[in-house]
């Protein structure tokens, strides 16, 4: 069989492996940006086509399994990797892999695209997105959970250069965060969450009898009951770090916004990802006693608490990006609440919650994607952030106000895109649980409507700011990614089963093993 | 008959020791510069020899006082990369030094005996001796920028305070003596297996021997620099040449390690729930204090003498692993071979990072953080030298510190010290933050001038032979992990 997998995962590899080795030969010198830029492009196009292949597969095949497996046993003796304790090269995707495989292409591809411009050592840049690209390929393509943590690492620790050399630093009345500390908060937050990954990762191997970090034979273990619960926070918090989760958010609106464009996108649309994939895929799945325990299941306060931060981080995520002035911490802000809806679907326990929130994840994905990439597109022509600045700009940018209401619309949850099939689906599962959370989550869907239309009316609505009268609308390259995801958005906005017809086989299985609703 | 195959290495290493002093006294003074040529091309045919040895089977000379065993054999080997790698290190340096710097090789080369000695002993005077052909050689060391005030006073503190701890050790020695009636390490653990294990601390005895193993705790502590026995490190460190720290910094460590592993895992295992709680203190206060104290530090060498005093708490959580306080019937192979692993990769790593250190501060006389200011822009080669090893000293899959610490944290996990894995992998998380503000200085500023450095082929292979060992480690760990599993069998019960 043809190992798809690993092309994807590691087709950015080779891309970075390649800039890097031509550089060091002095063939790509020091001024040259068509080539890096182009290296990067091939390999990031070869994993978008093998992504689209690998989830229309799985959309044809339509069952819970696993497709794609590759084991492959290269690495030391007996196909361990570290004599002594197994670990083993072992891909393969279920169908949440598969969707959230799929997300990491797309945003892989237009990343590239919207750091077209990039002037300064495009080299390292490129090399750095990919690497971090193939990490994040790995962790959602990976079934052993050493290779997912290593995986983990390679997508995170990219991330604190690329915001640390190529970001930019925020000084207004609000805050001031230079963009060194937005990159080593960033790391902290990020290595943290990584630290009690381990420690769960540990814990599981060891009291598995088995032995193993394969995580088909982990889901097979029936861990003491003990075990479970103690484990399941570790990793369920470990996750939620990176995907946002209040009280542990704050890395995330400094790091966003002091990050390039690019990479703004990548952290949004894939790195939360990571985090909201490994509490359905690890910590759900592998330790499903422990999450029904802990998702309200327990009787015990203990077991609403991470029931309450997902409503807090609902409101206050929504009730933050109310307050800002940057349009880069609107946004950040509002994808703090909208992992918030993720958590609440996963929290809910029963099909429907959990296939809206594998849902919410990719639509919140695109559509903060191309948010990022709007509001990026907004500076490099305006020159600020700040949206009390603009005014009227709809007048001179036409195509780009059309975009930033579309991208606007989907995430207060329009009917006909994606963002609305998502959140409906997560209130739908998470009502019958926990009736007073989700009638209190619905109403962070009219604060999100509040700072959207807000900051729209402010930058592109009114009389035309005089300061702007010569400024361009989008040209050319910028226009492709904004094409590219906005077709997505619209598309499992309209036909949503092509997405839910993924998740639906691997989430059902695992509602029966947590004890939740099944429809 | 002793079968002296089991002294080879050190009875060669210890005649070209006296070849080099006659050589440096017979050459002209313009031609010693040759002597460390010598040395070097010595060293890699030593390390050529030393890795063709080798098999299961033990080796003993002198009545089993010295023996050769895989452990053994590890602990030479990579004692012979260290000294090879400073060597490397030490050519261009002492090279420019105004008056005699030929007998620089000779005393590398009595401290590798020392070390490979140590590997081997099994008897309390031969390690007495051993040890003390390590440290006597390193004082002169440390202090041998004679013209340079830090370097003198750097050579006093450590000697005042080696022969403190030296004093302590043989006194532990001495006591465990009196209680077990031998020197010999096989003897004393037949003695201890006769104690009356239960309360042997309330009969005399016992007493005698809990004192004596804690100074020889002490003793040892103070070579490895953990804490509390630290105190020595940062100041000996800054002050001494940048060759001889990169030397102190790896050397003693990975000596004093050998020698634990033997005379208390190994054969003081019979009262081990007397000694083990220590080491896990050690273990914890070296892992806390360490990383903790070197967030402020502004001087490279400072910053990586608290560093290294870090690492050292985990492999002490390795040897700790080994030990079987939390769970009877222990992983005691798991945990040495865990040890051994991180000690190897934490050698190539630091010896990596000290390397550019080298570099910059011999040549440039420069050895703050600040200093390294843009140099990623200047010199992308040596800065990402330093990035790799920076990032595994902090433990960044998928290089060497990494395979090591996820190694250790394993085997610890394995023997049930559960709170002592989070506190690891909790400090590992504050180290990033000193580790990264150099990164931070490397990359994110710019220079504030123009430096020349121009490097020799010494140093070039010394950074090109660490570097790719901490990839290649981080990236086919089996290499040195069946390796130190074979050495570890020694632990089976």
């Amino acid at each position: 069989m043809f190992p798809i997998l690993s092309v994807i995962v590691l087709a950015p590899l080779a891309g970075a492996a390649a800039i890097l080795l031509l550089s060091g030969l002095h063939i790509i010198g020091k001024e040259n940006q068509a080539a890096p830029r182009a290296i990067a492009l091939a390999s990031t196009v070869i994993s978008f086509l093998g992504s689209i292949w690998v989830a229309w597969e799985f959309y044809q095949y339509g069952g819970g399994g696993i497709l794609f497996e590759e084991p492959l046993s290269w690495a030391g003796r007996g196909g361990q990797w570290l004599a002594g304790l197994g670990a083993s090269y072992h891909l393969g995707v279920n169908g949440i892999s598969a969707s959230m495989v799929l997300l990491s292409g797309i945003l892989g591809f237009v990343a590239v695209i919207a750091s077209w411009n990039i002037k300064e050592r495009m080299r390292e840049y490129f090399t750095l997105v990919l690497v971090a690209l193939c990490g994040v390929f790995g962790v959602f393509a990976t079934l052993d959970l050493f290779f997912f943590f290593l995986f983990y690492e390679m997508a995170s620790i990219p991330m604190y250069f690329l915001v640390g050399m190529w970001g930019s630093s925020r000084k207004d009345e609000q805050r001031t965060v230079t963009r060194e500390y937005a990159a080593m908060k960033l790391l902290l937050y990020l290595q943290l969450g990584g630290a009690m990954i381990l420690v769960g990762a540990l814990g599981m191997y060891f009291g598995s009898s088995a032995r193993s970090f394969d995580m088909t034979l982990l889901a097979r273990e029936n861990f003491p009951v003990e075990l479970q619960r103690w484990l399941f926070p570790l990793l369920f918090l470990g996750f939620g770090i990176e995907a946002g989760f209040w009280p542990f958010h704050t890395w995330l609106p400094d790091g966003h916004s002091a990050a390039p464009t690019a990479l703004s996108m990548l952290l949004a649309g894939v790195l939360l990802k990571m985090g909201g994939y490994g509490m359905v895929r690890v910590a759900m799945d592998l330790l499903p006693d422990g999450a029904a325990w802990w998702l309200g299941g327990g009787g015990t306060i203990l077991s609403k608490v991470f029931i309450f931060c997902a409503l807090i981080n609902i409101l206050y995520g929504a009730l933050c990006a109310m307050h800002q002035k940057d349009i880069k911490y609107i946004i950040a802000y509002s994808s703090i609440s909208h992992m918030g809806i993720v958590t609440l679907g996963f929290a809910s326990r029963g099909v429907t919650g959990i296939n809206g929130a594998v849902f919410q994840m990719f639509s919140h994905g695109v559509i903060t994607a191309l948010l990022f990439a709007l509001a990026g597109l907004i500076y490099e022509k305006s020159h600020t952030r700040d949206i009390t600045q603009h005014g009227g700009l709809a007048a001179r940018m036409p195509i780009l106000a059309v975009f930033f209401y579309l991208g606007g619309l989907a995430t207060l949850g329009l009917p006909g895109m994606s963002g609305f099939v998502a959140e409906f689906l997560v209130f739908l599962g998470a009502f019958p649980m926990y009736k007073y959370v989700t009638l209190a989550a619905i109403t962070g869907l009219v604060l999100t409507a509040t700072y959207i239309l807000r900051a729209g009316e402010k930058i592109f609505l009114g009389p035309l700011n005089t300061k702007y009268e010569a400024i361009g609308d989008v040209m050319g390259i910028e226009k492709v990614h904004l094409y590219t995801l906005t077709f997505f958005v619209i598309l499992f906005g309209l036909f949503p089963t092509l997405l839910i017809n993924l998740s639906n086989p691997a989430v059902t299985p695992l509602a029966q093993k947590l004890g939740g609703l099944l429809p | 008959m002793s079968n002296l195959t089991a002294l080879s290495l050190e009875l060669i290493t210890a005649l070209a020791a006296l070849l080099f002093l006659i050589a440096d006294a017979m050459l002209p003074k313009e031609k010693r510069g040759y002597l460390g040529y010598g040395c070097i091309a010595f060293l890699g045919l030593l390390m050529f020899g030393a890795l063709t040895m080798g098999g299961p089977e033990t080796l003993s000379a002198f009545g089993g006082r010295i023996v050769l065993d895989p452990l053994a054999l590890f602990f030479k080997q990579l004692s012979i990369a260290i000294v090879f790698l400073v060597a490397l290190l030490s050519v261009d340096v002492m090279k420019k030094l105004p008056d005699g710097h030929g007998e620089f090789y000779p005393i590398l080369l009595f401290i590798l005996t020392g070390m490979m000695l140590l590997a081997g002993a099994t008897e309390f005077v031969t390690i007495f001796i051993a040890i003390e052909l390590i440290s006597i050689p390193s004082y002169v060391l440390a202090g041998y920028h004679k013209h340079v005030f830090k370097s003198s006073e750097a050579g006093m503190k450590y000697f005042i305070l080696g022969a403190f701890s030296s004093a302590l050790l043989l006194y532990g020695m001495s006591l465990v003596y009196g209680a077990t009636g031998s020197t010999q390490l096989s003897e004393i653990s037949t003695a201890l297996q006769k104690l009356p294990l239960e309360s042997p601390v309330s009969s005399g005895f016992g007493a005698l021997l809990f004192v004596g193993l804690v100074l020889m705790m002490a003793g040892f502590g103070f070579k490895i620099a953990a804490v509390p026995f630290h105190l020595w490190a940062p100041d000996v460190y800054e002050g001494a040449p940048s060759p001889v720290t990169a030397f102190l910094s790896v050397g003693p460590k990975a000596a004093g390690i050998a020698v634990i592993i033997r005379v208390f895992l190994l054969f003081l295992e019979p009262i081990q729930h007397h000694w083990a709680h220590l080491f896990v203190i050690l273990a914890a206060l070296s892992m806390v204090l360490g990383n903790l104290l070197a967030i402020p530090q502004r001087n490279l060498k400072r910053m990586l003498a608290y560093s290294g005093i870090a690492q050292i708490g985990y492999v002490l959580v390795g040897l700790v692993a080994a030990t079987n306080l939390e769970s009877p019937g222990g992983t005691a192979q798991l945990g040495i071979s865990s040890a051994m692993f991180y000690m190897a990769a934490y050698v190539a790593t630091n010896l990596a990072a000290f390397s550019v250190v080298v570099v910059f501060s011999c040549l440039l006389g420069k050895e703050e953080i600040s200093d390294l200011k843009g140099l990623s822009r200047l010199y992308p080669g040596i800065s990402f030298c330093m990035l790799i090893a920076l990032l595994s000293l902090a433990g960044v899959p998928p290089l060497a510190g990494f395979m090591g610490k996820f190694y250790l944290f394993s085997a610890a996990w394995s023997a049930g010290f559960h709170w002592l894995v989070g506190l690891g992998v909790l400090c590992s998380v504050i180290s990033l933050y000193y580790y990264f503000m150099v990164i931070r200085t490397m990359y994110f500023e710019e220079s504030p001038i123009e430096l020349k450095l121009s490097l020799t082929w010494p140093q070039k292979l010394a950074l090109g032979v660490t570097t790719l060992s901490i990839l290649f480690i981080g990236i086919y760990p089996s290499c040195i992990s069946t390796v130190t599993l074979e050495a570890a069998r020694l632990f089976l019960p």
